[in-house]
């Protein structure tokens, strides 16, 4: 019977009224030696990403959320959203997620705690193909408060990676 | 040391570029908009009211329309009388051909940027074929005179230039005739404002159906023939007029339009015109005129006969209509200013049970609220339609998304999202479809005053509604992005960036602080519907809105247009530093004894604490002759000639300022600097040692010589524990940790919810946790 509900997945538009946009931002937790990362996406295009990959449906922030969800997001962060410091792939941790009061959003939230103790950080490198391939016109905001140094990032199809050199 | 020589020369960087930067001109964020605005004219005044010679043309039209639903085609006929009221003598005409925007081939698709990706998805992929494959655009059968005579006419993509045989002059009219006929467009496959959506499971589909007829243009003496291009962003630009609509569909379907049905008797059954009837009197709640059961019945067969449905509206800019068997029907009344207006709903069980208990009561409830802060709604009805996926507007109907599960549950956010949606797409009744502004230019002047209105609307349904766009706080992601990819509201709705947060969000966000904050709601409500009333069933430009607020306010807002409309901006104010004083009473009894507290206060160099101890009598304390005068002496010792100066000082000085001396008050100086660039007003919340508050508010003119760094004094009669700026969030300051006095960082939203994790359940988790016990028990 579930087949039903498995029907071919078609692009959602939000005709004129929806615009596609993630926000995150990297904060440099100087006491703990640690990267917070907070990722405010729409509701309605993490489902349909998720979901793309042949998924039923999720349901993400209702009573009757798929259990898969927990799953689905890191493995689909780790694959689209990645970070190298100090020229090197650095893991990240899925802490958990929390729907936004405006029921449109949500807020992702996840951590590097795997930093070396006293090293610098000289540079970060970000990839960022957040829903990229379900919307092309897609625009992926990245903010990074490192110490006293803030960047300004803006991802695009055309613009997938950026570098930051970090002064120390 | 090394960074602080590298701030340095940053430092030394920006003043040079800041200097640079102003070139001798005035480049004060309160200089008045002089040169961005229009000047004013016999047509526009500078109060922002229309001018004594202000015009706008008429265009009526006759249209005969027919659905094949076999071949998802509509073909047309139409009649278009159109009324030169300009004092220009028009030789030609422009006609829009919006429907061509989905021709092959079409300006819309060759300039719409897109590009391969590895990453790209089969349904993307296919959308893209489906696009380019589909045979859209009108298809002209031929453009004649009223005489059957054959008009010259040129097609410029979305645009139609006819010939006029002879001149148009001031007061003439000139009808022609159009025959046509279009491709309808698969909304699910290939999207679109109009389309149809099929129904695979009782093979039906939902046609809304708009922009197709050919339409004339605006012509005025701000854009003379507007007739840029339809890309398929930039909306429509439409002259007012009257329209006779006849609607040729299958019998067993049932039809929404823009305006009053004319033949009821002709298309709907007794049941149905008794309950139409009874709706009629029903201002309590909606009255179901077609059943879920009736429509389930109906769309079971499809019947080969056609009926004509004939509908009638008066001074609108433009007209849709929606049409299936699958469609149920509710309606109620509305009592707008003790004139009835219907409310209506037409939706497909897949709707339900969403649609039957919320559509029409959102419906009614807008038109109450818009009318409200804006202008009485004198339409006859407003419609809403069930169409997946958009939300789209047209006057007196509008097609809005919102379906619940297969299994009739839905979440909390299909639901607020749905009336959200109805209350927007109802509320451009007013913006553009009354206030008739100009989409193809300004998406702002009705999408973000339509978002405006549609958050106080929401806020009035239901109390804590979850909007998501109207107070400041949300806005603020936006603002504060990177700059390249922000531009100013005042910006083609084609080259518009981040189109939701630039043409929806920060417009209303904008009013929304005017209101609350800036002007205060007594005299925004009255500019705001000022401007409503006076461009009512009229074409105002952003000139005229802006003048407006002020000429009905007598609030100089020149500032607030140019650093909110005109520039990417944002607002971020700090603290920079607060220095306490108190004045010098002079009475030598009370200073001596605050100077030798004070030094006795004063930190002790480590050395002379060691010396205390190391040293246990120095000469002077054992040998009696090495002391003198200056060894014993006590500066902070008050002495009778002390006393006889003071009394003195104070025999100089009148009562006012004796007061003053003895008043005891607390003087702070308050240093702030303007980060983000938009002047704003400075709220502080002053918190007391004794536990006390209070908030003083000074207005965005402080800035006014100095954008960029002031000062103020503030003279208080308690002494100071903390200070916060901006405590009720209300001014979008994009940066809070420096907000503060003492310095005070907010955790950041990552830090509260690990804070919460820490109890390892959230709010979610924890109420599904209470519910499996509950059924557990």
């Amino acid at each position: 019977m579930k087949n039903i509900i498995l029907l071919p997945l078609i692009l959602l538009i939000y005709g004129f009224h929806d615009f596609h946009m993630t926000h995150t931002t990297l904060y440099y937790n100087s006491s703990l030696n640690s990267m917070e990362i907070t990722v405010k996406v729409a509701i309605e295009d993490l489902e349909r990403s998720l979901q793309h990959k042949g998924s039923e449906k999720l349901r993400i922030g209702t009573r009757k959320e798929n259990q898969l969800t927990e799953k689905l997001i890191p493995n689909y962060f780790n694959k689209h959203l990645s970070f190298l410091i100090n020229e090197q792939k650095i893991e990240y941790k899925y802490i958990g997620k929390e729907l936004d009061n405006n029921l449109h959003d949500i807020y992702l939230y996840f951590e590097i705690n795997s930093l070396e103790k006293n090293k610098r950080i000289n540079s970060i490198n970000i990839e960022n193909t957040l829903f990229l391939e379900i919307s092309p016109n897609q625009t992926n905001i990245v903010l990074v408060e490192f110490k006293n140094q803030h960047f300004n990032l803006t991802f695009t199809n055309d613009l997938e990676n950026r570098k930051l050199i970090l002064k120390n | 040391m090394e960074h602080k020589k590298l701030n340095f020369i940053y430092l030394f960087l920006s003043l040079t570029f800041v200097i640079n930067g102003q070139d001798n001109l005035n480049n004060s964020k309160f200089k008045q908009l002089h040169e961005e605005l229009p000047t004013p004219n016999v047509y526009r005044t500078a109060s922002g009211a229309p001018g004594h010679e202000y015009y706008q043309q008429q265009a009526d039209y006759i249209i005969e329309v027919e659905l094949d639903e076999e071949n998802h085609t509509i073909s047309g006929y139409e009649v278009i009388t159109y009324t030169n009221n300009s004092p220009d003598v028009l030789k030609y005409l422009w006609v829009q051909l919006d429907q061509n925007v989905r021709a092959k081939n079409s300006h819309s698709q060759l300039t719409s940027t897109n590009s391969m990706s590895n990453k790209m998805e089969f349904s993307s992929l296919k959308r893209m074929h489906d696009k380019m494959n589909f045979d859209g655009g009108f298809k002209i059968e031929y453009v004649k005179d009223q005489w059957n005579k054959e008009l010259i006419y040129t097609i410029n993509e979305t645009m139609m230039r006819i010939d006029l045989p002879k001149t148009l002059k001031k007061g003439q009219s000139f009808s022609f005739q159009i025959k046509y006929s279009y491709n309808i467009n698969d909304r699910m496959k290939i999207g679109g404002r109009s389309g149809y959506e099929y129904f695979e499971k009782d093979k039906n589909s939902i046609y809304t159906i708009a922009q197709f007829f050919p339409r004339m243009a605006v012509y005025n003496e701000v854009e003379g023939w507007q007739n840029k291009q339809f890309l398929g962003r930039g909306e429509f630009s439409l002259p007012f007029g009257n329209y006779k609509v006849s609607i040729t569909v299958p019998s067993d379907h049932i039809v929404a339009a823009t305006g009053e049905l004319k033949n009821p008797s002709a298309v709907l059954n007794k049941k149905q015109i008794k309950r139409w009837e009874k709706a009629k009197k029903n201002y309590k709640e909606p009255v179901i005129i077609v059943t879920e059961d009736e429509a389930i019945e109906n769309e079971k067969t499809k019947s080969r006969n056609k009926t004509t449905w004939i509908f009638e509206a008066e001074n609108v800019r433009d007209f849709g209509w929606a049409s299936s068997r699958k469609f149920i029907w509710d309606a109620m009344a509305v009592d707008i200013s003790g004139k009835k207006v219907m409310a209506y709903s037409y939706y497909p069980k897949e709707g339900n049970p969403l649609w039957e208990q919320y559509s029409t009561r959102v419906v009614a409830h807008s038109l109450k609220v818009y009318s409200k802060y804006t202008v009485d709604y004198i339409y006859p009805q407003a419609t809403s339609v069930h169409a997946k996926w958009i939300g789209m507007e047209y006057p007196m109907i509008c097609f809005n998304f919102g379906r619940p599960e297969e299994d009739g549950t839905y979440s909390k956010r299909t639901k607020y999202r749905m009336i959200g949606v109805i209350i927007h797409e109802i509320g451009h009744n007013f913006f553009p479809m009354i206030i008739n502004s100009d989409e193809r230019q300004w998406t702002w002047m009705d999408e973000g005053l339509t978002t405006f209105v549609q958050y106080l609307t929401e806020q009035e349904f239901e109390r804590n509604y979850p909007s998501r766009r109207g107070p400041p706080s949300n806005i603020i992601d936006y603002m504060k992005g990177d700059k390249s990819g922000i531009v100013p509201i005042m910006t083609n709705s084609e080259s518009i960036l981040q189109f939701g947060n630039n043409a929806y969000g920060k417009p209303a966000t904008a009013l929304n602080i005017l209101r609350e904050t800036i002007m205060g709601r007594e005299l925004f409500d009255f500019a705001f519907k000022t401007y409503s009333q006076r461009w009512a069933f009229k074409h105002p430009t952003p000139a005229d809105f802006f003048r407006t607020m002020e000429d009905a306010s007598a609030i100089d807002l020149d500032w607030f247009w140019r650093g909110w409309f005109y520039t990417n901006d944002h607002v971020d104010i700090s603290i920079d530093e607060v220095n306490w004083f108190k004045v010098n009473s002079g009475n030598p009894d009370i200073e001596n004894a605050i100077l030798k507290e004070q030094d006795n206060n004063n930190n002790t160099y480590i050395g002379d604490s060691r010396n205390m101890i190391s040293i246990p009598q120095t000469t002077t304390e054992y040998d009696e002759k090495s002391v003198d005068f200056y060894t014993t002496y006590d500066p902070f010792l008050t002495k009778y000639v002390d006393r006889e100066d003071y009394n003195n000082y104070l025999k100089e000085l009148n009562d006012d300022e004796i007061d003053l001396l003895n008043s005891n008050k607390n003087y702070y100086e308050l240093h702030f600097s303007n980060i983000g660039g938009l002047v704003m007003p400075i709220i502080l919340e002053f918190n007391y040692i004794d536990g006390s508050s209070e908030v003083v508010r000074i207005p965005a003119e402080i800035w006014k010589r100095n954008a960029s760094k002031v000062k103020k004094v503030f003279i208080l009669d308690k002494e100071l524990s903390s200070v916060k700026l901006d405590p009720f969030l209300e001014t979008a300051d994009v940066e809070m940790n420096n907000n503060y006095w003492p310095p005070k960082n907010e955790p950041t939203r990552f830090q509260l919810f690990k804070q919460n994790e820490t109890k390892k359940e959230n709010l979610m988790q924890r109420d599904l946790r209470s519910k499996k016990m509950e059924e557990n028990k």
